[in-house]
């Protein structure tokens, strides 16, 4: 059991992700968008450290750059021009203002994506399958425990047919391919063969019983039921801010300002999607200090 | 309460004439621990099996079969799935979710138990079996041995009053069976389940047994505590002169009056006792000269290191020398480096530091085509790897493909290979419908084929009995005879001490020793053989029961 996101019920971030992720793919207005962007980039580095520095700013931010680029070569609409290609075509503002909203949102969805990948455990998505799906739960995790073993027992295969020296690693490339086409059927052979042992298995345990449950062993607390009134409050607030504050950049700049009731609700959803890095922190503050009262 | 009654159980498989099992008549008591024993194919997975409704294999059975009172045709699933845990072989393919909670989870899953009783399931199990640490591990990424541990706990799971295991430790290495055995032995006398369990590794099971029952060719041939097996019965039966724990064979071929000591500890009392008023010699007997004449190496390591991923060593500055003509074990724990070794020896990793010698020659001067197969060859651990064809044949056929012969020569070379290996009548056989010994056989053929100077074999006596285990070693040292160096991983101290020249001792991925079997074994206190444990204390160098056997006939005529 972690403290913070990660010990949470995986119904509370999923739903949590969700709203964050619609925010950074349809938001409009820059300081939505930029909120979003900041807030999941922080929660990115804060899980995955050097990593996700290195992912912002190798992959993310050359990539928003690049597209913001493209569509200023290559989108000639607007009114602001700001000069003239060699092939006679104007690069515009609004034009370049565009591509950069449309990387900005992918990026927002990308950082978001990527702290749910982190959250979210293979674990968690199964208890989440168990819940409707308990079939398709148990398959997810057959499958998660057969990829590594198939890939072992290939590994095994390769080592014995060359140490044995059944292998044409070097000329001509059909004879490399009947190799390769021999190392398989001897794999599916023994996947084959071995299969009805785990079907065996299964089955000297019961499987096949009508009613099977799926068992999770993931509690929803009291924390879990505040965090998704947080979020279903961010859902709201977002559906509210939706339209008043749609900016547009075609053919000129049009970004309301946001009225005062606007804006603290646009304060309250920024607010909410700081929440996981300020409940991670809050949590290992809080538990680090305990020790017996002295 | 009887768990298991059989009465004149009689079966055959389809299409066969020979009965798998032959008018057996038992009945065990709820609360026993019967240990299972008969060489390979004298019907001790058929019988298990027959004890689990599910599993039952197909054929035609007679006789009356009773499980807690009730025929096998009236038991539910839900009622086996509860009552009747069976344990497979293979630990790889017996568990069925990725993670070891959910593995513990599955059977209460399929019972429809509700979360609470299931959470309280597994928090039992997890304490009972120390399981804590790695609940939330991968299957994938445990050990063989811990691999099985979960499956007996996720059997354990239903909480069974039968226990069936079919030969669980086969896989694994003996410091893990040993855990394993253990744990089973735990659930017999602290919670009175039922145990019935075949296994091949005699000499931890039968202290533990309540009841030993022998089969051969699908009788029981024996069924009584291990204590009142008579000596007589040891002696004459070649599966039990030489599966039975070393204390029994040693007294049961001295023919010594009283019963047969089952463990260690009281074979070394009753030994003790023989010598007592015989003056020692110093040192004891003198030990065996050592077999190995030669000095010259068909194997060298010399400051041999090597890694995998670039940050821990596997090999860290081995160095080794197998002399040729000679079978030489390489022992030590897992994750010691052997596999790694004999990986290096046949080119199938390359060595980037230090040098390896094959022959007298740089490894690296080897054609890479020739050196795999041609001057050393593996075999591997689970021989199922070399086989894909529809026969036997098939497959032996495909590894001469890259060699330059006719088609008649290939054929000839193939019978010529089986018939040395005894496999001959199985080449048009499926390679998964032969025993596990059989195919191992026919990688040997398909190996000697090559005609390798240098001979690997990765764990060759996994998963054997004894009885196999000596045709097998016969084969090997005539291979030797003829010049050919065998290089052996092994766990098996009893295999080493008996049949191999020299042994090395892996530690950390460097050799901690290496010497020739009498003088290895006699230095090691605990890494020693059985036979060596008993006697050590009144016959230091003798490290087989032949030699503890011939010692004390010598002492009993004088």
């Amino acid at each position: 059991m972690r403290t913070g996101f990660r010990g949470l019920h995986p119904i509370t971030p999923l739903l949590f992700f969700a709203a964050a992720f619609t925010v950074g793919m349809t938001a409009t207005h820059p300081l939505l968008l930029v909120g979003c962007i900041v807030s999941g980039a922080v929660y990115d580095v804060c899980l995955r450290g050097k990593r996700a520095v290195k992912y912002l700013f190798c992959v993310l931010l050359p990539a928003a750059a690049l597209i913001t680029c493209f569509n200023g070569l290559f989108s000639h609409y607007g009114v602001t021009a700001l000069f003239r290609l060699p092939g006679g075509n104007r690069v515009t503002l609004e034009a370049l203002a565009f591509g950069g909203v449309f990387a900005l949102r992918a990026m927002g969805a990308l950082l978001w994506l990527d702290c749910f990948n982190e959250i979210l455990t293979p674990e968690k998505i199964i208890c989440l399958f168990g819940r409707f799906a308990p079939k398709t739960a148990l398959l997810l995790s057959m499958a998660l425990r057969f990829i590594p073993l198939i890939r072992t027992q290939s590994a095994a295969i390769d080592a014995a047919q060359t140490g044995c020296g059944n292998a044409v690693r070097t000329g001509n490339p059909l004879c490399r391919l009947k190799t390769a086409a021999h190392r398989f059927s001897v794999l599916t052979s023994w996947l084959l063969e071995k299969g009805i042992d785990t079907a065996n298995a299964m089955r000297a345990r019961g499987y096949g019983l009508p009613g099977r449950r799926a068992y999770t062993g993931f509690f929803f607390t009291p924390a879990d039921g505040v965090i998704l009134g947080l979020s279903a409050l961010a859902g709201v607030l977002y559906g509210i801010l939706f339209i008043p504050l749609r900016a547009s950049y075609n053919p000129v700049f049009d970004i309301p300002l946001p009225n005062a009731p606007q804006a603290a609700a646009a304060a309250v959803l920024l607010l909410i999607l700081f929440l996981p890095p300020i409940f991670d922190f809050t949590e290992k503050k809080k538990w680090k200090q305990s020790r017996f009262a002295t | 309460m009887e768990a298991v009654t059989l009465r004149n159980v009689s079966f055959s498989y389809p299409n066969t004439e020979k009965k798998a099992l032959r008018d057996i008549s038992l009945s065990v008591p709820a609360g026993a621990f019967v240990a299972l024993c008969g060489p390979s194919g004298s019907g001790k997975s058929t019988l298990l099996r027959l004890m689990k409704p599910e599993l039952a294999p197909h054929g035609t059975s007679e006789g009356e079969i009773r499980l807690f009172g009730q025929a096998p045709e009236e038991i539910s699933l839900r009622c086996s799935a509860q009552n009747i845990g069976f344990l497979l072989q293979d630990v790889e393919y017996q568990t069925v979710t990725h993670t070891v909670r959910s593995e513990l989870a599955f059977g209460p899953e399929n019972l429809g138990l509700d979360d609470r009783v299931i959470r309280l399931r597994i928090a039992e199990l997890a304490a009972y079996f120390s399981l804590e640490s790695i609940l939330d591990k991968k299957v994938a990424d445990l050990s063989g041995g811990q691999k099985q541990l979960v499956c007996l706990a996720s059997v354990c799971a239903m909480h069974p009053g039968l226990l069936l295991l079919d030969e669980p430790t086969s896989q694994l290495d003996p410091a893990a069976s040993v855990t394993l055995l253990e744990a089973v032995n735990r659930l017999c006398k602290e919670n009175g389940m039922t145990v019935i369990l075949s296994e091949h590794r005699l000499e931890q099971v039968v202290p533990m047994a309540d009841r030993l029952l022998v089969l051969e060719n699908g009788k029981i041939l024996h069924d009584c505590p291990p204590k009142s097996l008579p000596a007589a019965a040891v002696k004459e039966n070649e599966f039990l002169r030489r599966a039975m724990p070393v204390s029994m064979r040693v007294f049961a071929d001295l023919g010594q009056p009283g019963p047969l000591p089952v463990t260690v500890a009281e074979g070394k009392q009753k030994l003790e006792a023989l010598f007592e008023n015989i003056p020692q010699t110093p040192g004891g007997p003198a030990p065996a000269p050592a077999r190995v004449k030669t000095k010259d190496p068909a194997v060298e390591f010399r400051h041999v290191s090597f890694s995998y991923d670039g940050e821990q060593f596997v090999l860290r500055d081995c160095s080794l020398q197998v002399p040729r003509g000679s079978f030489f074990a390489l022992m030590g724990a897992n994750a010691a480096g052997k596999s790694t070794a004999l990986a290096l020896m046949c080119g199938v990793l390359p060595c980037r530091g230090g040098k390896i010698s094959l022959l007298g020659k740089n490894i690296r001067q080897y054609d890479p085509r020739t050196l795999s197969g041609g001057v050393a060859a593996l075999l591997p651990q689970k021989t199922q790897a070399l086989f894909g064809g529809n026969t036997i044949y098939e497959d032996l056929y495909y590894s001469l493909s890259s060699a330059a012969l006719s088609k008649e020569e290939k054929h000839k070379k193939i019978t010529d290979a089986a018939a040395f290996m005894d496999v001959a009548h199985l080449l048009g056989t499926h390679p998964y419908d032969v025993s596990g010994g059989e195919l191992q056989r026919a990688a040997l053929a398909m190996i000697l084929m090559k005609n390798p100077q240098i001979l690997l074999l990765d764990e060759p006596t996994k998963g054997m009995d004894n009885v196999y285990k000596h045709r097998l070693a016969q084969r090997l040292r005539g291979l030797c005879d003829s010049g050919v160096t065998v290089v052996a991983v092994t766990h098996d101290t009893e295999f080493a001490a008996q049949y191999c020249d020299e042994a090395a001792l892996l530690f950390d991925g460097a050799t901690a020793l290496q010497a020739d079997v009498t003088a290895f074994f006699t230095e090691n206190y605990f890494y020693t053989t059985a036979a060596n444990k008993m006697a050590r204390s009144v016959l230091p160098t003798a490290i087989t029961g032949a030699q503890v056997t011939a010692a004390c006939r010598d002492v009993i005529k004088n």
